[in-house]
């Protein structure tokens, strides 16, 4: 079921605001974005690929993320000298209803990464559970599904 | 640009220096490619990729296209993925099964032994003779433990001469395993943009850990600590000193001792493996087997993590451009719980999104563009370790970090890389 304009664009901003948050590097603003329970998941190779049985590029909860963003401030983090700058583009947005009032968004995805001297890539597409707590809507789950899971891949930024 | 004349390889290398061409000239990696990729023995994968008869695998090394499969008679094979006809592909997937390859050129089709069956107006053509067409099989293949290796060139050393002690390393990582089995898990892939001796090198150089990975580990640490009270501390032995071994040519390993306390011990917190490990072995052996901490290394191409459980393998793609896939492994015999985390261990610690190898990623881009300006003429490995002498097992031995293995590693690099080896 199709959602209201007024939820649609509502959605949508909720997904820019969290790629800005990401550009500039306000991690700990995108980490209150995200509920306790929240699985952060980008498949390795296949889109369907198994939890149970398989690697994944990222499989992480609210503890693993937050370390991450501890170490992306840590002053010897070799990967940060200088942090790679980000740009995410999102489009082809839609939203339904899920269960238990949670919603179920759906976006494509096109990250550019500049590092190096050198601007990589990464078209894909993210799904989101989002759910309402304390008025706003927060983060539930996160996969994103590169098209270039299956290639050798260089550092990634939180895509 | 230098260029070396035939054994003028063999002078970059200078006792505890070697020229920064090792790393940087495009001759220089093509005659790699020659003299050791296409001479010695290069490991291709684990038997376990290809569990089933008709499973392959398609796996590139250096300029090579390489197919991995298991026939119906069970025997693992490795072919090129080059048509017999005009020299199209006829393998197109990184992974699958299938009873026969078919080229999308003309419609020549293999057997998984690599043998003709089927050439469309066969009737038409002249005098080919089909049982000298099948795919061509890599000179050499030989299996120690299922892990499956390949040598391009007809003649040289035996597998078992080119492992030595490299067997016993492989056995006791295959019988971690109560079932004395692993099974790989599908790869996770990373690449770099420098030379594929920076990951050979890194793999079990321990000075650099605490600088280059400072974040990572002290971050780590900090988080254990909140989760589960000070364990790393009180789990480390305050007397553990790492061991280091050379071996075979090229070959190293490190012996981390206890030295890294409960890093990636979460894995084994289910108590079934142990006793599974202790029926098997008794208490004793089975407490070290669950403990081993090891990272080895085999020349060229094949890395092996035994707390971690996973091996991974170096793809030379050019003199700055490395690929490397890396094969998380289950125990055969332990529970789910544990080989669910021993596989989400692997992918943290390697994956693009991880978080140690990344750091290795940086450091080995940042070296590539250092050494390609040119401005030093010689790389440094002049640490020594601690106590440094042979062991009762025919291995090189010491304490601590050192780059006394690199140092064994360059011999046997200008070695092979003279005229006249084999
Ligand atoms: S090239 Fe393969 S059938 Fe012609
Ligand atoms: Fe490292």
């Amino acid at each position: 079921m199709v959602v209201s304009r007024d939820l649609q664009h509502e959605v949508e901003q909720f997904l820019f605001h969290e790629a800005e948050l990401l550009e500039n590097r306000r991690f700990e603003e995108w980490l209150e974005l995200l509920t306790r329970d929240v699985i952060y998941w980008v498949p390795n190779i296949r889109d369907d690929s198994d939890i149970s049985d398989e690697a994944m590029i990222s499989y992480e909860g609210y503890d693993e993320l937050r370390a991450r963003t501890v170490r992306l401030r840590h002053p010897l983090n070799p990967t940060q000298k200088p942090p790679p700058r980000t740009r995410h583009f999102i489009t082809n947005v839609s939203a339904e209803a899920g269960e238990g009032g949670e919603l179920r968004v759906r976006c494509n995805l096109l990250v550019y990464v500049s590092k190096d001297g050198k601007v990589v890539h990464h078209p894909g597409t993210s799904e989101y559970r989002l759910r309402e707590e304390d008025g706003s809507w927060r983060i539930a789950s996160k996969k994103v599904y590169l098209i270039t899971n299956d290639l050798p891949l260089t550092p990634l930024p939180i895509m | 640009m230098t260029v070396y004349a035939g054994s003028a390889y063999a002078s970059l290398v200078m006792g505890d220096q070697v020229d920064s061409g090792v790393y940087t000239s495009p001759e220089v990696f093509e005659q790699e490619m020659r003299r050791i990729f296409g001479r010695t023995w290069i490991f291709i994968g684990h038997a376990s990729e290809v569990p089933n008869p008709g499973d392959f695998k398609t796996v590139q090394i250096g300029q090579w296209p390489l197919l991995m499969t298991r026939h119906s008679d069970g025997l693992v094979r490795v072919l090129f993925n080059v048509c017999r006809h005009r020299g199209s592909k006829v393998c197109y997937d990184a992974f699958g099964n299938t009873n026969s390859f078919m080229c999308m050129y003309h419609g020549w089709t293999y057997d998984t032994a690599g043998a003709l069956n089927a050439v469309p107006l066969l009737d038409h053509m002249n005098d080919l003779d089909m049982s000298s067409h099948g795919l061509v099989k890599v000179a050499r293949v030989e299996t120690h433990r299922d892990f499956v290796f390949a040598s391009l060139s007809p003649e040289g050393p035996t597998l078992a001469e080119h492992l030595g002690r490299g067997t016993y390393y492989l056995d006791v990582m295959t019988d971690r395993a109560p079932d004395r089995e692993i099974h790989a898990t599908r790869p996770i892939r990373y690449e770099y943009d420098g030379n594929w001796k920076l990951q050979f090198e890194n793999y079990c150089d321990n000075y650099h850990p605490w600088y280059l990975h400072n974040s990572a580990i002290s971050v780590g640490v900090q988080m254990m600590k909140e989760k589960y009270g000070d364990i790393f501390a009180s789990s480390r032995r305050s007397d553990a000193i790492a061991v280091e071994r050379s071996f075979g040519a090229a070959h190293s390993m490190t012996d981390f001792a206890g030295t890294r306390g409960a890093m990636w011990m979460d894995a084994y917190s289910d108590p079934a493996f142990l006793e599974a490990l202790e029926r098997r072995d008794g208490p004793e052996r089975a407490k070290e087997l669950l403990d081993l901490d090891w990272h080895i290394m085999i020349y060229p191409n094949l890395l092996l993590h035994t707390r971690l459980n996973h091996y991974r393998v170096i793809n030379p793609v050019a003199v700055d451009h490395t690929e490397v896939t890396a094969y998380a492994c289950k125990l055969g015999g332990a529970s789910d719980q544990v080989n669910d985390r021993l596989v989400k261990n692997t992918a943290h610690h390697v994956s693009a999104l991880g978080e140690i190898q990344v750091d290795d990623m940086q450091a080995f881009n940042w070296v590539q563009k250092g050494l390609t300006s040119g401005a030093v003429e010689r790389v440094n490995f002049k640490l020594r370790g601690g106590n440094e002498h042979w062991n009762d097992d025919g291995e090189y031995e010491w304490t601590g970090a050192s780059e006394t293995m690199m140092r064994f590693q360059y011999q046997e690099w200008a070695r092979l890389m003279s005229d006249e080896a084999r």
